[in-house]
């Protein structure tokens, strides 16, 4: 039915909208320590003199390590941290929460080394599970043309019946 | 959020338990379950397009931290509602919302360094919510983990299965 699909692609391009509206929303969400979105590497950056004396959270790159000095990331600033027995090397990526005491001074409260080679880890074993879930998707679903509807295939899809062109059979799942 | 992978086995294991429960709970189903656990991390978007290069084109606020709050979660389920055929929106529906419900879970036992996490009820809220701190999203172990019950429950489904003809709930 061509109202069905219709239909469908209406709502879908709605709830888009509405994520279009939600970005630049999030992005000019006010500080509020008490619900613990602290200012971070951006608004420090900007003006850290508005926020001396309160608590702050940041992320970056160690440039030196004695004194302990962390590159922001995205943001071309660097702050001194003290206050913490962490002992990373230089170029080790750092997250930092703590209490802004200088414009480029920061007594931590608490701070980690997140680990380098863990992240193209992460990045790689996210793929394969992408594509896990992708090929389980084309196997069990399949797309009505005429309403743009997902629904289960009858059997789900082999390569075999892929390759024969069996597929279109499908369609429907169980006679309506 | 622990790697993909992870929240990826965590959905397979809670809908490989409730098929026991279920009968229509189909391997199909299962499927939509997992396609419900990446609904959350569509946020990885931000690795490829930066927020801050979004907002030089379109020169307004812009960031893709929406994507990992509530509201943000939700919109996305529903769009995954929207495109299930209408017979089919009430079981693909739950099955999205336990697979993107288990992601938020396991998210906020995140290791962050205030101690607080995902914002649940954004946008009607701005509260972080209390983590346990538990790992790094870079850590293989959790993966490890939870990829151990996965096997284990699937094992445990084949041998319950065994000898009766269920071939589809695979």
């Amino acid at each position: 039915m061509v109202t069905a699909a219709k239909a469908r692609v209406g709502m879908v391009v709605l709830l888009l909208a509405g994520h279009g509206l939600l970005f630049p929303l999030h992005a000019t969400q006010p500080v509020n320590p008490d619900a613990w979105v602290l200012p971070g590497d951006e608004e420090i950056s900007e003006s850290p003199d508005q926020y001396l004396g309160e608590r702050v959270e940041i992320g970056g790159i160690v440039s030196e390590t004695s004194p302990l000095t962390v590159q922001l990331t995205h943001v071309d600033y660097h702050v001194r941290v003290t206050g913490t027995e962490l002992e990373p090397a230089v170029g080790d990526k750092i997250r930092v929460y703590g209490t802004l005491t200088g414009s480029r001074m920061i007594t931590a409260e608490n701070a980690f080394v997140v680990p380098q080679r863990g992240r193209w880890y992460a990045w790689g074993i996210s793929f394969l599970a992408g594509l896990w879930v992708l090929s389980r998707l084309v196997r069990h679903w399949t797309i009505d043309r005429s309403t743009l509807g997902f629904q289960p295939r009858a059997k789900p899809l082999t390569l075999k019946r892929a390759l024969r062109g069996e597929e279109r059979i499908d369609r429907g799942g169980e006679d309506a | 959020m622990p790697d993909l992978l992870a929240h990826v086995f965590i959905a397979y294991s809670l809908c490989r338990v409730l098929s026991w429960r279920y009968g229509w709970l189909t391997s199909q189903y299962i499927t939509v379950g997992l396609v419900g656990a990446f609904i959350p991390d569509l946020v990885k978007v931000m690795l490829v397009l930066p927020s801050s290069v979004v907002e030089q084109a379109l020169r307004v606020p812009f960031s893709w931290g929406s994507l990992a709050t509530g509201g943000g979660r939700l919109l996305s389920v529903l769009i995954g509602v929207v495109l299930l055929a209408d017979r089919e929106r009430l079981r693909g529906g739950l099955l999205l919302g336990i697979g993107a419900g288990s992601h938020l879970v396991a998210d906020s036992l995140l290791l962050t360094p205030t101690g607080h996490t995902v914002q649940w009820f954004w946008p009607l809220a701005q509260y972080r919510v209390p983590s346990l701190g538990l790992y790094l999203s870079t850590q293989p172990e959790p993966m490890l983990i939870t990829g151990g019950v996965a096997v284990s429950l699937l094992l445990l489904h084949r041998h319950r299965y065994k000898n009766s003809d269920v071939s589809a709930n695979r």
